[in-house]
């Protein structure tokens, strides 16, 4: 391409916050951003399951009366206890370490 | 008549060209509009019943007067921890919003870059493309990414770029939700052009247009509304912003109406006196200065056949019709969301605007006109037979 393309405007901040500590501000937003990512999988499942019963794969509430059982059981309480891990292990370290 | 027919038919929204959100991608935009839509309506509401319960009381305890200017409210509110909770999320909805339809726009721009290239190689048109490498973009456009935009509206980083466009045109729907305009049920794409052609039979029930210009068109999809409204008329829509442009165009083309775009300056266009009956645009007003509202005005009394009307329709925050906490609000966005004509256009009198630019004061008008709950700001006039 020989032509220079138009630049656009100077970019604006994207970073700007209004409460004294912008650290907190900063959780506060990633919350919403993680509510969101959730409200998506959620949606996504609700999708997948309403297919699955329109194709005779499952029956409706086929899903609540699942019992996970034997490897699967173990293998998500150890998922789930690797999130809890992931999610607090650094706080607890950090605070352990400095206070 | 079965044009017409054929016309209005076809008013779902095109299929192939256009914003086209897979499953995921919806469903974070309607999260972004329920967020916004919070926003909007509860924080702000409890922001509104705070500064009228508690703070405007306080300041009555302590001996002072009750505020009476937006500086004065906003002394006031500014400093409250709830005050600066709406900013924060207000700041990071708009964040999160261009972050979603960017997602969007990443994974199908190529595609719809080539549709538009094709088409143009075509040589098929039913309507026409002008594009403007004379053409100046003027601040605030030029120097201001409006709403925050990434790139602002003329950014081009590929050949034949349409990028900016398609990322807008993924906040309409949006919007809606979060200005509570859309219950369940999407209205069609270009609502708001029927309702601006609604406002131009009741303001000028005698005009039957021949030939139409929209102004600030955008992505064009509102000026679709002119022809399906008025299928005899020539409907023309200009803006100055390339990207647009092209969308507008392809977006028509998909769609089966034909139109004429043209990127122009709304000010200094190169159409000849006396060229169109109906002249509109929509919420371009407030992105302009008041300068250019001047010279926009001035130049649709002279694009206007006699007896012909110009109809724009902008945001409807004039200081008299709105409360203090909404000024304050209001004006929050010319500091933090890329509108630094808001506030300036809000206390902008229209009609005098109007009046000014060569309309006659008989014939001038500024009004206001509902549609659902919504409500718009209506300025123009009708140019003297």
């Amino acid at each position: 391409m020989s032509k220079e393309l138009p630049s656009g405007p100077r970019a604006g901040d994207r970073h700007t916050t209004f409460f004294d500590d912008p650290v907190k501000e900063h959780l506060l937003r990633g919350l919403v951003t993680v509510s969101m990512e959730l409200s998506v999988s959620r949606e996504r499942v609700a999708t997948l399951e309403a297919l699955l019963i329109e194709a005779g794969v499952i029956e409706s509430g086929a899903a609540d009366a699942y019992k996970p059982a034997g490897e699967d059981a173990a293998h998500r309480a150890q998922q789930r206890q690797k999130l809890v891990e992931g999610v607090l292990g650094p706080l607890v370290e950090s605070l352990a370490e400095h206070g | 008549m079965g044009k017409e027919q054929a016309i209005k038919a076809d008013s779902a929204k095109a299929k192939g060209f256009g914003f086209a959100p897979d499953h995921d991608e919806t469903a974070r935009l309607a999260f972004v509009g329920a967020f916004k839509k919070f926003v909007n309506f509860d924080i702000e509401g409890r922001v509104a019943k705070l500064f009228e319960d508690t703070l405007v009381p306080g300041c009555l305890a302590e001996g002072k007067r009750e505020p009476e200017t937006r500086d004065e409210a906003a002394a006031l509110l500014e400093p409250h921890p709830l005050y600066k909770l709406w900013s924060s999320m207000t700041y990071h909805s708009q964040n999160l919003m261009w972050d979603a339809v960017q997602q969007t726009t990443d994974r199908t721009i190529e595609d719809q870059v080539a549709q538009y290239q094709a088409l143009v190689a075509s040589g098929a048109a039913q309507g026409s493309i002008a594009l403007s490498d004379e053409l100046l973009v003027k601040a605030p456009v030029a120097t201001t990414e409006i709403h925050r935009q990434p790139g602002g509206y003329w950014r081009e980083r590929r050949e034949d770029d349409l990028e900016a466009a398609l990322n807008y045109s993924g906040t309409v729907e949006l919007y809606r939700i979060a200005k509570g305009m859309s219950a369940g049920e999407s209205p069609p794409d270009d609502a708001f052009g029927r309702f601006v052609s609604a406002i131009a039979r009741k303001y000028a029930p005698d005009l039957e247009p021949r030939s139409i210009l929209d102004i600030g068109c955008g992505t064009g999809e509102q000026t679709l509304a002119y022809k399906r409204e008025f299928p005899e008329a020539e409907v023309h829509g200009i803006d100055c912003a390339r990207p647009f442009i092209r969308f507008a165009h392809a977006y028509a083309e998909d769609a089966g109406v034909p139109m004429h775009f043209a990127e122009m300056d709304a000010g200094a266009t190169h159409f000849a006196d006396d060229s169109f009956d109906l002249i509109v645009s929509i919420i371009m007003f407030h992105e302009t200065s008041k300068a250019q509202a001047q010279a926009i005005l001035k130049e649709c009394h002279r694009l206007l056949r006699p007896g012909g009307l110009a109809l724009h329709l902008d945001v409807p925050y004039q200081p008299g019709q709105t409360p203090l906490v909404r000024q304050v609000t209001n004006h929050w966005q010319v500091r933090h969301n890329g509108e630094p004509f808001w506030t300036g256009f809000a206390e902008l009198d229209m009609k005098q605007e109007a009046i000014a630019a060569g309309f006659d004061p008989a014939a001038a008008f500024a009004t206001y006109e509902s549609v659902g709950q919504a409500t718009y700001h209506f300025f123009g006039g009708r140019k003297n037979s």
